[in-house]
């Protein structure tokens, strides 16, 4: 058995899972792609059928049939060249960036943690959201549109009461520039109301909130937390934007909710999530949106669950959902 | 004209983390190093990190500024039981870290 983290060096919480193997004892290569071309070789013999890895950094060779089970986290390429043109960077990326789209195809038959399909796939909010509500989450009202007359209805229905919230994610980034969009209450007006046109936008009525509550889905077992966004006022639409840590406690999802989650994530195709709610001030759970490949390691480290353990339990086990 | 989702845009800050941690690639972990003993920056707990900032602050002395922000932080890691898990979320929650787009 082997087992692989496609990952970077940075990446924290792929440690825990470093860590959680190596006290298992269960053999493993941390891939940090990031080195390939640099102390990491890829060799791909299709005469021979032989695929391997040489990190001259261990002095070790992975043969990649050879891999059982991958945990797919943060997988970068090596962006140290400065002696070619824009262009020639451009291309030497879209080269390796393709060299590991096929490392992936290599290893279909592994157990994944996630898949890259099923990542890219899950990903998408439409999606999440068209699948949330034939589950029978409870959703808050939501429409994407840049049709002003209908934004304009949206918000007059919703009381005049909006977040905004990005689509995709909220990264804007460039070559001189890093910037980050979070959700936001939003007051629409006659000026604002125009330049929706040219990118829809993602509105859904304002809830006001008990807390957030973030659920972390490995396999079968759930791992939920509540996170007392409202304590802070930077925190209360957006519990990202705090800049101190929030207060976090274990929290018992109801039993209906456990099923729903874990008929989301087999829909999805995902032996790992992390689905966001929020706790409604009448104590109902709404659905806000599933992350495929979303952050959990703080979570462990706050309230002690044993996410880590159960992911390397998974990767051990090798069992599907 | 301007999308209006752009109006929202904030600067995407770097998480002030004073633990400066390097990889190992003999144990595929992130390390600091604590009073001449390699760790795991996932293990550190609030002593360690005291004994870094005060090694540093001891390193550099005469540095006013350093030590007054230093303390400012100090103090805030001690409102919570395990201060260490301020770094670790600091590293790990999005906001803060070089991920490109993951919640």
């Amino acid at each position: 058995m082997s087992i692989l983290l496609i990952t970077n060096k940075t990446d924290i919480t792929t440690d825990f899972i470093v860590k959680s193997l190596t006290e298992k004892n269960l053999s493993f290569y941390r891939l940090n792609t990031e080195d390939i071309g640099n102390s990491i070789d890829i060799n791909l013999d299709f005469d021979n059928g032989k695929y391997v890895l040489v990190d001259q950094g261990k002095d070790f060779s992975l043969n990649l049939l050879d891999v059982t089970s991958v945990y797919f986290r943060r997988p970068e390429v090596n962006e140290n060249f400065n002696d070619l043109t824009v262009g020639e960077r451009n291309f030497v990326r879209s080269e390796l960036l393709f060299v590991l789209e096929g490392l992936y195809k290599l290893l279909k038959k592994a157990f994944w943690v996630n898949t890259v399909e099923a990542i890219r796939s899950a990903e998408n909010k439409v999606y999440q959201l068209v699948l949330a509500k034939e589950i029978g989450f409870q959703l808050p009202k939501s429409i994407i549109t840049n049709v002003t007359s209908d934004a304009r209805a949206f918000y007059l229905n919703n009381k005049e009461r909006c977040i905004i919230k990005p689509i995709k994610s909220g990264l804007v980034a460039g070559s001189d520039e890093e910037g980050v969009i979070f959700t936001n209450e939003v007051k629409l007006d006659s000026q604002n109301i125009e330049r929706i046109q040219r990118c829809p936008v993602y509105l859904q009525s304002m809830i006001l909130k008990q807390g957030d509550i973030r659920t972390t889905v490995v396999g079968n077992k759930i791992f939920a937390a509540m996170i007392h966004s409202q304590e802070v006022v930077e925190s209360q639409v957006d519990w990202r934007k705090s800049s101190l840590p929030l207060r976090h406690t274990k929290i018992t999802l109801p039993a209906d909710i456990i099923e729903k989650c874990l008929q989301l994530t087999k829909k999805l195709n995902l032996n790992f999530g992390a689905i966001d709610f929020i706790l409604d001030e009448d104590g109902n759970y709404i659905f806000l949106e599933i992350n495929p490949n979303g952050q959990w390691a703080w979570i462990e480290k706050q309230l002690n669950y044993c996410i880590s353990d159960e992911i390397t339990t998974l990767l051990a086990e090798k069992q599907t959902c | 004209m301007k999308p209006l989702i752009l109006d929202f845009k904030l600067p995407r800050l770097e998480a002030e983390n004073p633990i400066t941690y390097n990889y190992d690639p003999t144990s595929s972990l992130n390390v600091v190093s604590v009073n001449g003993l390699t760790k795991p920056f996932i293990d550190l707990k609030f002593s360690d990190i005291e004994l870094m900032t005060k090694t540093r602050a001891e390193r550099e002395r005469d540095d006013d500024a350093f030590l007054s922000e230093l303390g400012t932080k100090t103090e805030a890691h001690r409102e919570r039981d395990d201060p260490s898990n301020n770094l670790l979320e600091l590293e790990t929650k999005t906001l803060q870290a070089r991920e490109r787009d993951d919640q």
